[in-house]
């Protein structure tokens, strides 16, 4: 089930909503618990097992490694858990990129498992790796109740597509929260202004990028407003199902993790991986970088460090080579940055620096959309005329006229500059604008969902 | 006063949802969208096998999506919000100029094209050795605005010249300067009947029949409103629908129309206005094959017309010069199977005649 779907919207959110509000406290986890299983059996009939498993195992594991806190026992039963996490994600996401990659080394032909990757598994085992290792750590009691933990692992507006929600991140709420006047409207208007961000930004700038793929027109400029629309597209999707995650969150009384915080305005590639969807390059650094000896350590450890945590974090994005080259391509820039290039940065003139940044950016999601290696080559080799295409096209010019407006929202929108000028106003407007807003965002979306067919999310299947 | 913008946002909130979606649930199922000429989704049975497959779900978005309240209102939002609040150049590929609505379609297949020409070939060489064979080609419209107004087009004169070079069984005959803009329907893909003597005049011409065609003063015009075009259906937008105009004269009105698949009476069928498809007046629309019988004519030969829905319109001109017209739809009817069905009369006229938009996707012609 999509977040901007009409299934979602209209029908499983109000009931969902009714029923929240209607049953007593002690309830109300039992109402999100079931509610978030029908919400993934819509999408993942048979996967739902897998989910219910997921908790399961963590559940008993927690309980355990809790029991035997100190003891080898509580070691091996962490080990045990990240093993039986990781055998899902690595069967259901890696078995048939592995196979490939033997098959095309070796020449062999074993065939492909074919195994559908269930919904937002690379999210929740991450949720539930997390909540094992901090049981184990001691930061956070293991949940005794296994309804509440379910709670936890399902929780439908983070599920799919994040952010990574850690159960320290939430444990309070998850046995006492409150619901208050605030904490419900704010959830509202930040699930409008997400759904707004991925129906009428990103949806629109997906759609400059389909029509790139399908033309037969393709030049220097039109790989280069492709490469832009992407890499707005991938911004509005990505942040604005955040938004929506968050706001749902905040109408059940979670205070979930940001996710974005600008990041097209870094003007480093170290401030823009700080920026960009933080809560998995928070787990990263915790789960991964800081065990295997974070920077405290020597040089060569430092960088097969770094290395390693953006090999990883290129895998999660997708078994492809393109992925384990993007994790690589910024590996090596924050490696060259840490190195070299840091000190230079901070003297440059700001506008530079950021115009590095970006240039840097858009190649990366270039290979990040490209499909495979060879997609990687065609689509980089565009950008600088490769294969003899001319500098400028009909469908280019068509399609930078038509999607200029939509551009210039998107490149402003990105940029804090919408809500420092909203700051800016006195409370009473804001009593009717954000109402207005909130509800206009929300037909409006509405709108675009009945009548198009191109409502895709990008990181629904990471 | 925050307290006041809080309650706001959720009543505001409540209000869309919530009654929307009782709405939603009060709202009577409607069967056909006239507007988007097609058959709305249906509340899916819930069954386990659906349920397991995703079918239900995947069937409960579609059935949400087609039998929302204000339906159209939200699409004629949509549409409105892309050209005139983003300056979108066109809505879902549909683009206006001056109350015409036209469809962008920039690509040019070029191996559809080929295989149009090969399969007209291959229909000569079963059927047609002994026959005088012709094509022509209908520019789809934008071929006369696209260029001047920017938006991108299929290379027609490309077009043109891969059907040329490639079908070796008929000859060409060219009509593309015989029509302009005006030719055609503001609201829809097709061109008015009334304007297309030229053309039938040029096609008669290239046959050596031009001086049994019926002349234009013989014809009386019949008018039919509001003919819904296709474009405007697709456009989403409050524009003027157009009249369709049909032409009658003693020999359309005599013509005895029958096909294995015709269940009408004379080649208009004036009730059709109203089905999801007005042009349908024109023949009832899709048909794989057609006879017309012609009892008035003024010549006893025979004409096969292999055509798309631009030929229903293009037929009744000749009824007056051919006793017999069998007009074939190739993406209806197999061609190998057509010997079954038709026969063809040696010495007689055989005319290919498909639009630029069906040669561009020629292999649903089988």
């Amino acid at each position: 089930m999509l977040f901007s779907g009409a299934t979602f919207l209209y029908a499983f959110t109000p009931l969902v909503l009714i029923l929240y509000f209607l049953v007593p406290r002690r309830a109300k986890n039992y109402v999100l618990l079931v509610s978030s299983l029908v919400f993934y059996f819509f999408g993942e009939p048979v996967y739902v097992l897998l989910l219910i498993f997921s908790s399961l195992s963590d559940w008993l594991h927690s309980l355990y490694i809790e029991s035997h806190r100190g003891t080898k026992a509580a070691k091996v039963a962490l080990i045990s858990s990240i093993v039986i996490n990781l055998a899902m994600l690595g069967f259901f996401k890696y078995t048939d990129f592995l196979i490939g990659t033997v098959n095309s080394i070796l020449g062999t032909s074993i065939p492909k498992t074919g195994v559908p990757l269930p919904i937002g598994i690379s999210f929740f085992t991450f949720q539930t790796m997390s909540y094992t290792i901090d049981v184990y750590r001691g930061n956070v009691h293991a949940q005794k109740n296994l309804g509440t933990l379910a709670t936890f692992v399902c929780l439908f507006p983070q599920l799919i597509a994040g952010p990574i929600v850690r159960y320290v991140d939430v444990a309070e709420e998850l046995e006492n929260r409150t619901h208050t006047l605030e904490g419900v409207a704010c959830g509202v208007r930040r699930f409008a202004f997400g759904m707004g961000k991925k129906v009428l930004i990103a949806n629109i700038m997906g759609e400059l990028c389909s029509f790139f793929r399908d033309s037969t027109d393709k030049s220097v400029l039109f790989f280069w407003l492709y490469a832009v629309a992407y890499t707005m597209q991938i911004y509005f999707d990505f942040s604005g199902y955040s938004d929506m995650a968050i706001g749902l969150g905040g109408i059940f009384g979670f205070k979930f993790p940001e996710n974005f915080n600008y990041p097209y305005i870094s003007k480093s590639i170290t401030e823009f991986w700080r920026r960009w969807h933080m809560t998995l390059g928070g787990w990263f650094r915790d789960y991964v970088y800081i065990p295997l000896g974070g920077n405290r350590t020597t040089k060569i450890k430092w960088l097969r460090n770094i290395a390693v945590v953006w090999l990883l974090t290129g895998l999660w994005h997708g078994a492809e080579w393109n992925f384990v080259l993007w994790g690589g391509f910024f590996g090596v820039m924050l490696i060259i940055e840490k190195l070299w290039l840091g000190d230079l940065l901070k003297k440059l003139p700001g506008f530079v620096s950021h115009i590095y940044v970006m240039l840097l950016v858009i190649l990366s999601f270039v290979i990040f959309n490209a499909a495979g290696l060879k997609g990687v080559i065609h689509d980089i080799g565009g950008l600088f005329g490769a294969g003899g295409i001319p500098l400028v096209s009909g469908d280019a010019l068509y399609y930078l006229r038509s999607y200029a407006l939509p551009l210039i929202i998107a490149i402003v929108g990105c940029t804090p500059l919408p809500k420092y000028l909203y700051s800016k106003l006195h409370e009473w407007p804001k009593v009717v604008l954000e109402p207005l807003a909130s509800t206009a965002l929300i037909v409006l979306s509405t709108a675009f969902i009945i009548n198009g067919s191109f409502n895709p999310f990008l990181y629904f299947r990471f | 006063m925050k307290r006041i913008k809080y309650i706001a946002i959720i009543v505001s909130f409540a209000v869309v949802i919530l009654g929307l979606s009782i709405w939603h649930i009060v709202l009577p199922d409607a069967d056909v969208s006239y507007t988007e000429r097609r058959e709305l989704a249906e509340a899916p049975e819930l069954t386990l096998s659906g349920l397991f497959s995703r079918e239900f779900s995947d069937d409960l978005e579609s059935y949400l999506l087609d039998q929302f309240p204000m339906r159209d209102g939200f699409r004629e939002i949509n549409t409105a919000f892309r050209l005139y609040v983003l300056g979108q150049r066109d809505s879902n590929g549909i683009w206006i100029k001056d109350g015409s609505v036209f469809k962008m379609e920039s690509t040019l297949n070029e191996e559809q094209v080929k295989y149009a020409a090969r399969l007209y070939n291959s229909v000569a060489d079963m059927y047609l050795e002994d026959l005088n064979v012709y094509y022509s080609i209908v520019p789809d419209k934008s071929y006369f605005a696209a260029e001047a107004n920017g938006y991108p087009h299929i290379d027609f004169d490309k077009l043109v010249s891969i059907m040329n070079e490639n079908v070796t069984c008929a000859e060409y005959i060219d009509i593309f300067d015989t029509l302009s803009i005006d030719d055609y329907y503001r609201t829809d893909t097709h061109w008015q009947e009334q304007c297309i003597f030229p053309v039938a005049e040029r096609l008669a011409g290239g046959m050596g029949m031009a001086e049994y065609l019926t002349p234009e003063e013989d014809y009386t015009v019949h008018e039919l409103s509001p003919f819904y075009g296709v474009y405007l259906q697709q456009s989403a937008l409050p524009i003027e629908p157009d009249t369709l105009t049909y032409l009658t004269s003693d020999y359309t009105e005599n013509a005895v129309v029958t096909g294995p698949m015709y269940e009408h009476e004379g080649v208009y069928i004036p009730e059709l206005i109203d089905d999801m498809d007005g042009y349908d007046v024109f023949l009832g629309g899709t048909q794989p094959i057609i006879e017309i019988e012609c009892p008035n004519a003024r010549t006893d030969r025979e004409l096969y017309i292999f055509r798309d829905s631009f030929g229903s319109s293009l037929a009744p001109l000749f009824t007056g010069a051919y006793s017999k017209i069998t007009i074939i739809d190739l993406r209806y009817v197999t061609s190998q199977y057509l010997g079954n069905m038709v026969s063809f009369t040696p010495g007689s006229d055989v005319l290919f005649i498909n639009s630029t938009l069906v040669l561009n996707t020629a292999m649903i012609m089988r």
